[in-house]
C-alpha cells in the first residue's frame, strides 16, 4: 500500500512509564506457561479440581470454553487427540494465539509492527465462539464437539 | 499521510489499492472501499498506521461505526474488541477474557477522549463486561475453595 506513513512508529511510542513495552507479553508468557504446568501436575479432570464451569453447573449447557482446561492438560502432554477430543475450537485456535503473541511480543520490541486485530476480527470471533457454543449443545454433534 | 489527500484526486490517481475492486460511484469511497480486503487477508500488518480507517468499515450494521469518515476511527478495534471479550467473560471465560476487556476498554475510552476512536462507548460496556466478568469468576473460584475444590457435581455424562 502506499501509505507507508514515514511517521508510522514501528515500537509503541505511547508508554513512557516505568515498565519497558515488553512488560505485558512478558508477563502473559510467563503466567500462561506457569498455569500449563500446573494444569499439567495437578489434573483438571477431577470434577471441581479447578472449581466448576457455572454454565454447566446452573445450566447444564456446555459453553465455548467447556474443556478448555482439560484440553490444556492433554496438551502440555503432546497428546493432541485427547486435547482435540475435550475442546476442538480451543486447540485450533492455540497456534493462532501463540502466533499474535509472538507477533505482539515483537511489536514491544520493535521488531515489527504491533498486531492490530480488526473491528471485522472481533465480530467474527464472537460469532465464531457462539456458533460453536451452540453447536456443541446439539446433541448429534456433541460426540465431536462437547468435552 | 497520504490517506487524508486519498479522497482528493480519485479521479486522476486512482489509490493503488483500488485495483481489485469495481469503480464505485464516488470518489471518495473507493480508498475506504479498497482497504478493508487488505485488511481481511492479513489483518495486524498495518499496525499503528493512519489508513485503519478500513479497519472500522466492515461491519455495515453497526451504529458506532456508522459515522466519522474524517477520521477518528483508527482505534475503534479497541473497543470492539472489549466489548466481545467483556460478553465472553460473562458468558464463560470470566477472568481470562475479563483482565484483557478491562485493559482493551481502557485504552478503548482514552482513545476516544484522544479523538481515535468513537466507539468509546463499546469499550466502556466491555469494560463494565469485563469487570463482571472478573467478579463472577472470582464469586466461582472462592466458591470452589470454600468446598476444597471438590465441588460435587454430577458430570457423568462424559
Amino acid at each position: 500500500m502506499s501509505s507507508q506513513s514515514t511517521t508510522a512508529p514501528v515500537a509503541q511510542p505511547e508508554r513512557p512509564g516505568l515498565w519497558p513495552a515488553w512488560t505485558a507479553p512478558a508477563v502473559v508468557g510467563v503466567a500462561t506457561v506457569t498455569a500449563t504446568a500446573v494444569l499439567r501436575v495437578r489434573t483438571p479432570y477431577a470434577p471441581g479440581s479447578y472449581g466448576v464451569c457455572p454454565s454447566v453447573a446452573l445450566f447444564g449447557v456446555w459453553c465455548p470454553a467447556c474443556g478448555g482446561l482439560r484440553s490444556v492438560h492433554e496438551l502440555a502432554a503432546f497428546d493432541l487427540t485427547a486435547a482435540f477430543a475435550m475442546n476442538p475450537l480451543f486447540v485450533l485456535s492455540v497456534p493462532v494465539l501463540v502466533a499474535l503473541w509472538v507477533w505482539w511480543l515483537l511489536g514491544t520490541l520493535g521488531r515489527t509492527r504491533p498486531p492490530r486485530l480488526s473491528v471485522r476480527s472481533a465480530w467474527l470471533s464472537l460469532v465464531v465462539l457462539a456458533v460453536f457454543g451452540l453447536a456443541r449443545n446439539i446433541p448429534a454433534l456433541a460426540p465431536w464437539l462437547a468435552p | 499521510m497520504s490517506t487524508p489527500t486519498e479522497p482528493q484526486d480519485p479521479y486522476g490517481s486512482q489509490p493503488s489499492g483500488s485495483g481489485p475492486t469495481p469503480p464505485p460511484p464516488y470518489g471518495a469511497q473507493p480508498a475506504y472501499g479498497a482497504q478493508p480486503p487488505a485488511y481481511g487477508s492479513q489483518p495486524p500488518a498495518y499496525g499503528a498506521q493512519p489508513p485503519s480507517y478500513g479497519g472500522g468499515m466492515p461491519p455495515a450494521g453497526m451504529p458506532p461505526t456508522g459515522y466519522g469518515y474524517g477520521g477518528g476511527t483508527e482505534k475503534n478495534n479497541l473497543g470492539t474488541w472489549a466489548l466481545v471479550l467483556g460478553i465472553l467473560s460473562v458468558v464463560c471465560c470470566t477472568v481470562f477474557t475479563g483482565i484483557p476487556a478491562v485493559i482493551l476498554g481502557n485504552k478503548s475510552k482514552q482513545a476516544a477522549a484522544a479523538g481515535q476512536a468513537n466507539n468509546g462507548n463499546l469499550g466502556n460496556i466491555g469494560m463494565i463486561l469485563g469487570w463482571v466478568g472478573i467478579a463472577f469468576g472470582v464469586i466461582g473460584f472462592i466458591f470452589s475453595a470454600i468446598n476444597g475444590f471438590n465441588y460435587d457435581y454430577n458430570f457423568s455424562s462424559y
